[in-house]
């Protein structure tokens, strides 16, 4: 059991530091989309790019603050039924839930295993987004970010299948 | 088995998983998976639309408008336009039989024009109206009725996440949604004013705690409280509406812009006003990534259940189907809100909007309908859901914001009965009058 709450532990933190990183991201986002049309308006200029980083930011701050949405507890579901089983027949409610916090690993591990060769191909294959000699970046980050939420993502709801799957066997225990 | 008989019995396991508590976007991306395993009898095709579905379907730069207008609405409720709005409609209305309840409908439609989220619109005026309107002698009843009844505003007057959201499913510009939803906004909240004077005029039992009217009181203890100059509290919403839909419509800025113009400018509004401290920024942020990527996510699981839609023919087969029963394009539409309005009592509006509407156009393109149009009746069709037991979303958000033991849930759904009919009649209104919504759109071009 104590395993189970060290790997929770470290879950917990890399899963906090990604979501930092896109709350700080959304903020980077706004502020860039602002400069552009301060830009455009009082000197002609728009920042090159902003449209691609954008772009990439949109899928950065869904992915790397997907794990977080999980395990607080705000990702969308209807709860008012399992609340419900969860109080009058405890066993079946976290049975269920377990096996929903699974079904969450099988869908995460399945993005995955096609994430990870395909960000390789793409870091292997020097693909750009943009236009080359205006503003171009490789378009490899944005599938790493992938893999790293799902991964992330699909760790936070094996960890919530251990926890329904730890009171299901001792009820007692108070996690 | 056929194909689109797949699709229909994939969409069903989605509902009665949802219903028992499966995350909804796992249980679309997931369900829709299995369904195209089936329907292509090989894992190759499914694990493809999955990748392409996770990675591409939120690629594109107009999505950014979904973070920004949250963080827009996030740093507008912190800043206090929220009150602001509130004490404007205190201002217009408090001379008028059962006036504060009308300025709490005013205040929400105020508020709504320049916030997207609905949650933030429920939860500010469930902390402000409720107790304003109870110390005033209306029942708490009547009070977190007219709360949970008008929160609902914020998803059709502009900008709304929920527009916004169905624009990006149908492909159609959110800006013209976006001006498609003031008209049957407008006419909502009038709608609504003349329920609360009828109650408060042949019912005041319902809505007065004295079973009367007394304006005496009301005035008086007004004059003392809102202190201030009006023009401190009404010229930085009409600045914010100014800019981010005079920006819009004047084509100065695209969704995007107008959404990062906004939530700079209620930055810096919220820093005027000493609101924004370094923490409830960071809190700020942080809702923000968890509005977005849930609402991302769901998107990126819907596009995937399209997908599948798409590959097994259902909606044509609907609409096939529908004509040999000669139920027409009214039978279609009827059923179309009837199923939207009952899910509404147990899913959030997103989440309908993403099964339902793929379904539905795809059946529904035979007759042409206009989109712009189709958008509005869906989106109040699911407002009605969440108003209604057992498990109407706005009530529960009003119930848990409030947090006082005097407040039932039952309590809150009878006090919001009227208004949910209320919007049965404007959604009926608006059903047979299309250019109800539609007429400022064309006008616009």
């Amino acid at each position: 059991m104590r395993v189970l709450d060290f790997c929770d532990r470290i879950v917990g933190s890399a899963v906090w530091s990604t979501n930092a990183l896109a709350a700080v991201w959304v903020m980077l986002m706004m502020l860039a989309v602002v400069a552009d049309i301060i830009g455009r308006f009082l000197f002609n200029s728009p920042i090159a790019g902003t449209t691609e980083m954008v772009t990439l930011s949109v899928v950065a701050i869904l992915y790397l603050q997907l794990s977080y949405t999980l395990r607080s507890g705000a990702m969308t579901r209807s709860d008012a039924l399992i609340n419900r089983l969860l109080a009058s027949r405890p066993r079946l409610g976290h049975a269920l839930n377990a096996l929903f916090c699974i079904a969450g690993v099988v869908l995460m591990g399945a993005i995955i295993s096609v994430a990870w060769p395909k960000w390789l191909d793409a870091y292997d294959s020097d693909f750009y987004v943009g236009v080359i000699g205006v503003f171009a970046f490789p378009d490899w980050p944005r599938l790493l970010i992938v893999f790293i939420g799902c991964t992330l993502t699909g760790l936070q709801f094996l960890m919530l299948a251990a926890r329904d799957v730890r009171k299901l066997i001792n009820p007692a225990t108070n996690a | 088995m056929e194909a689109f008989e797949i699709a229909l019995l994939s969409v069903i396991a989605m509902l009665v998983f949802i219903y028992l508590g499966m995350h909804i976007a796992v249980t679309l991306a997931l369900v829709s998976f299995v369904g195209t395993w089936i329907i292509k009898g090989n894992s190759v095709v499914a694990i493809n639309l999955l990748w392409i579905s996770s990675h591409q379907t939120v690629n594109n730069f107009v999505f950014a408008v979904i973070p920004l207008f949250v963080l827009m609405g996030f740093l507008v409720s912190v800043a206090g336009m929220g009150r602001d709005a509130y004490e404007i409609g205190q201002l217009m209305l408090r001379r008028v039989r059962g006036g504060l309840g009308m300025a709490t409908v005013v205040a929400n439609a105020i508020f709504a024009a320049i916030t997207g989220v609905s949650v933030a619109s429920a939860s500010v005026f469930s902390k402000i109206a409720v107790p304003e309107m109870m110390r005033h002698g209306y029942t708490g009843r009547f009070a977190v009725g007219t709360v949970a009844g008008s929160s609902v505003l914020g998803m059709l007057i502009p900008p709304s996440v929920l527009l916004i959201i169905y624009a990006l499913i149908v492909e159609e510009s959110v800006g013209d949604l976006f001006i498609a939803g003031i008209g049957p906004g407008i006419l909502l909240t009038i709608v609504y004013c003349g329920v609360i004077y009828l109650m408060a005029r042949y019912l005041p039992r319902m809505v007065f705690t004295s079973g009367t009217f007394d304006d005496g009181d009301q005035t008086a203890a007004d004059e003392e409280e809102i202190t201030g100059s009006v023009w401190v509290k009404v010229l930085p919403i009409a600045t914010l509406i100014m800019l981010v839909m005079g920006g819009l419509y004047g084509g100065v800025f695209t969704p995007v812009e107008a959404g990062a113009a906004g939530a700079f400018l209620a930055l810096l509004f919220a820093l005027l006003r000493r609101r924004l401290t370094l923490e409830s920024l960071w809190a700020v942020l942080i809702d923000t990534g968890k509005v977005s990527a849930t609402l991302l996510f769901l998107i990126i699981s819907a596009s995937m259940y399209s997908r599948m839609l798409g590959l097994s023919g259902l909606p044509g087969e609907m609409a096939e189907i529908f004509n040999e029963l000669g139920a027409g394009f009214y039978g279609m539409l009827a059923l179309y809100v009837v199923i939207v309005i009952i899910l509404g009592t147990i899913v959030d509006s997103v989440s309908i909007m993403l099964i339902m509407v793929p379904l539905f156009v795809g059946a529904l393109k035979f007759y042409e309908i206009d989109l712009i149009w189709f958008g509005i009746v869906t989106v109040i069709a699911t407002e009605i859901g969440l108003l209604t037991p057992p498990l109407g979303l706005a009530v529960y958000v009003v119930h848990s914001t409030l947090n006082r033991p005097d407040i039932s849930l039952k309590e809150i759904f009878a006090g919001s009965a009227p208004f949910a009919l209320a919007m049965l009649f404007a959604l009926i209104l608006i059903i047979a009058f299309p250019s109800l919504s539609t007429f400022l759109v064309h006008a616009m071009k």
